[in-house]
């Protein structure tokens, strides 16, 4: 997974309404979500207080993948997986987040939503880049380049030398 | 499909438990036509503005993605229509014609009920619903029912007690089918808007008459409501 640079540095053009799909918002959704839960409560410590609203309590439910063979074919159902959602609003400035994890960890959703409703707020947005994104993103790669390394190691090369004539 | 979700307002505290008995109190409102059913033990936190709690809880519990909605002008605000598609899917429409459940916000803003969806012969069941929030229903006792033999007072689930009606500002509807053992009257709040109650009647009237095609009413206000379903035979008293 690539994450643009904009995922570490938020730009002052980040859109203020949280209905994009995908773009800086969902870059961080995803590395939030593929992240450790058990990294994620501690890096978020200091907010766990925070005073937020339940809109949607967590609650776990099936989603259809689809894929495309090859890629680029027909799209089909691959098949169902579970996957666990919540939405949070803060009391103190409005912001709303909203927390998708595949499998049923509810805890790991609230955690998502509670990071994804902060970094949403002008107040707290800066110190969870920082303290929060920035550590996961560095996490992120060096297992990307653990994984890498360990494919790596046995890959084998094949050649064929010239067979004399 | 883009929610803005800081419109959104909150739904049921506890969705499972809320809807639960929230569905049970509007089935027991429509299985026995002219009671009042109360929402009292649901938490139900800010509902839009201009939603009567009742209104909203009956939107929570019974719309889903497979039912059209169409709200009166007065409902369809933005948080309303942000709140409904974030916890419900439900499809919107602005056609009442193709609604399965019409939302008004007060009677003067009712469709004509002859252009809501009233069944087909083989399918009576694909009719609409109309959720219609008025100023006030009060239930009759038998007590004060005129005439000699008054059915004994079986008090329902859900069923709330009466507060004193007002008989000066409201008008009186006998209810009559299957859910009522002899006779039900219940007492319509005039409210605001003068003659609606008569012009309800007409219109229940003309839809009983079509049975077993036709819509079915819930009143709701506050957190209350009153169900009066197609097979209710209506009379003025």
């Amino acid at each position: 997974m690539n994450l643009p640079d904009a995922c570490v540095h938020p730009q002052a053009s980040d859109p203020p309404v949280p209905n994009q799909s995908g773009g800086i918002r969902g870059d961080r959704l995803s590395l939030l979500a593929c992240s450790d839960p058990k990294v994620l409560a501690h890096a978020l410590l200091p907010w766990a207080e925070t005073e937020r609203t339940w809109l949607r309590r967590p609650e776990t439910g099936l989603v259809m993948v689809q894929g495309r063979t090859g890629g680029t074919g027909a799209r089909f159902n691959l098949g169902e997986m579970s996957a666990t959602r919540c939405t949070i609003r803060l009391n103190a400035c409005g912001s709303t987040g909203v927390g998708w994890v595949s499998g049923r960890n509810a805890k790991h959703a609230e955690l998502i939503a509670l990071a994804d409703a902060l970094l949403q707020s002008p107040e707290h947005r800066d110190a969870v880049c920082t303290q929060v994104i920035e550590p996961l993103i560095e996490m992120r790669h060096a297992t990307l380049e653990a994984a890498a390394a360990l494919a790596a190691s046995t890959r084998v090369e094949f050649f064929t030398m010239t067979r004399g004539e | 499909m883009g929610v803005d979700l800081s419109l959104v307002c909150k739904g049921f505290e506890d969705p499972v438990q809320d809807a639960q008995r929230c569905f049970r109190t509007i089935l027991s409102a429509l299985s026995q036509p002219g009671t009042v059913g109360c929402l009292d033990n649901i938490a139900l936190h800010q509902p839009p503005d201009r939603w009567s709690k009742s209104a909203w809880g009956v939107a929570m519990t019974l719309l889903d993605s497979d039912t059209r909605v169409w709200l009166s002008p007065s409902l369809a605000t933005t948080v309303a229509h942000a709140s409904l598609q974030f916890h419900t899917s439900c499809n919107m429409t602005k056609n009442p014609a193709e609604a399965d459940f019409a939302f008004v916000g007060h009677p003067g803003e009712q469709p004509d009920w002859s252009s809501l969806r009233q069944g087909e012969p083989e399918f009576p069941d694909l009719s609409a619903t109309i959720i219609l929030q008025v100023p006030g229903v009060t239930v009759v006792e038998p007590s004060e029912l005129s005439g000699g033999e008054s059915p004994p007072t079986k008090v329902a689930p859900n069923v709330c007690p009466n507060v004193a009606p007002n008989a000066s500002s409201s008008s009186t509807l006998q209810l009559q089918g299957p859910g009522i053992e002899h006779a039900r009257q219940i007492r319509l709040e005039r409210g605001a808007e003068g003659r609606w109650a008569e012009q309800l009647r007409l219109a229940l009237v003309a839809n009983r008459s079509q049975f077993p095609l036709g819509v079915d009413l819930l009143m709701v206000w506050s957190n209350r409501l009153c169900a009066i379903p197609r097979s209710t035979r209506v009379a003025a008293i």
